[in-house]
């Protein structure tokens, strides 16, 4: 256990190293929600002013805070445990993890803990700037529990991340990412209570997990939520976003273990279209290869005399431009090759 | 003295759909010893290592590896983590965390393969120290070059102590010196570690230089095995080179009709695209009258010589192919003779 727990620090810190170490990825992640923070939530404010929680008023900017840390938590979470399993695809790195002596689940959390750690990063920075921005916010000790419910909601979207990052390559992770992430996003209450959207679609907001982290960062904060007008109070209400998370995340957990056990077919499957890439080559002598890319002909009468260093008699069919143009239209067939 | 085999692999077959990639491959690794698995791009020699370290599973056979027997239709998985902790691999692709220090990589992989935390500054001293880069263990992994990555990749697999080294191609694009240190490098793992290797690789004056046993792959299925040395002395041979001159390429029917003529029975040869290797009778005196032969027609030649056999020849005559001919030269081989050919222009 003491060992497992040391792994999965280790390969929580170095994806958090990893992560902090990329400006780039550091700046997206902070301006995006940044500008949700300063530009469309005061925006938003000018005609929403206070927004109606199941029958409490809430100042607009206060209501759309949780949201932002929402976002930061969700976009935190999942694509930095996706991404960083895809990465580690694409390096080889997952070779050297999937050699060490730990299980799935050892590897699974030590993405997941990477993870939480840079969206819950992120998120206090945003909770900080909006205690200065909107101070109007109280603490209870259900804060606390509805807290320790966001953190198991932010390592519901770490698994989620690793299961995407399982299952989809690199080229497609972004996209994928994107498709399942805008539905979240906007069928929550991020930008508007749940009360606000059509009848019809309340059930899916509410069961939405982003409504579910947004909603239990409002309990902590504001001491307001979706589920305010069931019986019971506050405290069903995180216990309703609680269950809704546990669910979700057991589903989730399963999936990603036994999608990360089943790992090595993705990678076999990668190894046969590689072999079929092989085959190509292999089946192909030299001329039939590069023929395709500058024509048999010209190759046939090239080839000689590059290899005998004949550059006087090779000039004299071929001028430099001309070997540099037919050198240009290999590379081109060597990139198609190769990729 | 008998040594039973830390690794041994009976029978094990392979397949990627239609496609067989190993066909009932057997071999043995002694312990302290050095096995080599050759064979040109795709013979399934990175196959078999992922399937040694349960990355890919096998549909035939069954193979025992540190005491630990693994039979066909595993679904893969992982190694046993007593197994996985005697195991050592270096993949062909190196891969390193950029933004890390050499130091840092090696302690982060330390700390994956559970090496206690009151041993594990020491043990990556030893082993940086070994691989003759301890100077170099503050520097990023962007600094390094691919000789020192491959050199930290080695010492990045022994921070475990295994017992066994998996490598994959250790010296592919690596330049000559690089080459030899790495190569140095596992002779101090064998004699002073007493580490089994099991090496894949497609140069063949590697596998002469570190392997005790060597196996031939030719699609999947081992051709010939053997000590290197005996291999080579069992050709018989001298190797005779003709490479032809323009001239010569328009004679080529000519020219093989002669060397027919002059060594029939005594030799065998194989054909490239721009010359001929004649495996010379040692007990003949073919490789002579191949010279005189050259030396009548010395505008068809652009060099003749005569040297001994290598395990390079000893491959090429028994897979039966001409590297050129084969699709060994690839595109890229061929971008870089354009490349040379545009630089001396």
């Amino acid at each position: 256990m003491r060992l497992a727990i040391s792994v999965v620090k280790a390969l929580a810190m170095r994806i958090t190293r990893l992560y902090f170490s990329s400006w780039k990825g550091l700046v997206i992640s902070i301006v995006s929600p940044l500008c949700l923070l300063f530009f469309l939530g005061p925006t938003l404010g000018v005609n929403v002013q206070t927004v109606n929680v199941f029958g409490q008023p809430v100042g607009y900017l206060a209501f759309f805070l949780p949201g932002v840390m929402t976002m930061a938590l969700f976009y935190g979470t999942m694509f930095t445990a996706g991404n960083s399993v895809v990465a580690d695809r694409v390096t080889g790195f997952s070779e050297t993890i999937r050699t060490s002596p730990n299980p799935g689940i050892v590897i699974v959390s030590g993405h997941v803990l990477g993870s939480v750690l840079i969206g819950g990063v992120q998120s206090i920075l945003f909770l900080m700037i909006g205690l200065v921005y909107s101070p109007a916010f109280s603490f209870s000790l259900l804060s606390i529990l509805a807290i320790a419910f966001v953190l198991l909601g932010a390592m519901f979207f770490g698994v989620l991340g690793v299961f995407l990052g399982s299952r989809v390559s690199f080229s497609n992770f972004s996209l994928v990412f994107t498709i399942a992430s805008i539905p979240l996003v906007y069928a929550s209450t991020i930008f508007v209570p749940a009360a606000d959207f059509p009848a019809g679609l309340q059930p899916i907001v509410l069961l939405n997990p982003v409504s579910a982290m947004a909603d239990l960062l409002r309990v902590a904060l504001l001491g307001v939520s979706s589920w305010g007008a069931v019986p019971g109070g506050l405290a069903s209400a995180v216990a309703i976003d609680g269950l809704v998370f546990a669910v979700y995340f057991s589903v989730a957990t399963f999936l990603a273990l036994y999608l990360f056990d089943k790992f090595p077919r993705v990678i076999e499957r990668q190894g046969k279209r590689d072999a079929e890439k092989k085959d190509a080559v292999m089946a192909s002598p030299i001329f039939e290869m590069v023929a395709n890319a500058i024509g048999k002909e010209k190759l046939q009468e090239l080839l000689p005399l590059v290899q005998q260093g004949r550059v006087d008699e090779l000039l004299k069919h071929f001028p430099k431009e001309k070997v540099e143009k037919l050198l240009a239209r290999v590379k081109v067939a060597l990139g198609k090759h190769e990729s | 003295m008998f040594m039973p085999d830390i690794i041994s692999v009976a029978s094990v077959s392979k397949r990627f759909g239609d496609r067989v990639v190993l066909k009932a491959l057997s071999l043995g690794l002694e312990r302290g010893s050095c096995v080599g698995v050759l064979g040109i791009n795709g013979a399934g020699k990175t196959t078999l290592l992922k399937i040694l370290l349960n990355l890919e599973s096998f549909d035939g056979g069954k193979f025992m590896i540190a005491g630990h027997e693994f039979a066909a239709g595993r679904r893969g998985g992982k190694l046993p983590p007593q197994i996985a902790c005697q195991i050592g691999y270096v993949a062909q692709q190196v891969a390193f965390d950029e933004e890390m220090t050499a130091w840092e990589n090696l302690k982060f992989y330390g700390r994956l393969f559970h090496v206690d935390s009151g041993v594990l500054n020491e043990r990556i001293g030893s082993v940086l120290s070994l691989v003759g880069l301890l100077q170099a263990g503050d520097v990023h992994i962007t600094q390094l070059s691919g000789g020192m990555k491959r050199r930290l990749a080695i010492a990045r697999a022994l921070i475990p102590e295994p017992r066994i080294l998996l490598l994959d191609e250790p010296t592919s694009n690596l330049d000559p010196i690089s080459r030899h240190q790495i190569w140095d490098l596992i002779d101090v793992l064998k004699a002073e570690r007493g580490i089994s290797v099991l090496l894949s690789t497609n140069d063949m004056a590697e596998a002469q230089r570190l392997c005790d046993v060597v196996h031939l792959l030719k699609d999947g299925v081992c051709i010939v095995n053997g000590n290197p040395g005996n291999l080579v002395s069992s050709l018989g041979a001298r190797i005779v080179e003709m490479h032809y001159t323009r001239a010569g390429m328009d004679h080529v029917n000519e020219i093989k009709e002669k060397i027919d003529k002059i060594a029939q029975g005594t030799l065998s040869k194989v054909d490239g695209f721009m010359h001929v290797r004649v495996y010379a009778a040692a007990s003949s005196n073919a490789d002579e009258a191949l010279l005189k032969y050259a030396r009548e027609k010395a505008g068809w030649f652009e060099s003749v010589s005569v040297r001994e056999p290598t395990l390079e020849d000893v491959f090429l005559k028994v897979a039966g192919v001409s590297f050129d001919r084969d699709g060994t030269m690839t595109y890229r081989s061929v971008v870089a003779m354009f490349e040379r050919f545009l630089g001396g222009i």
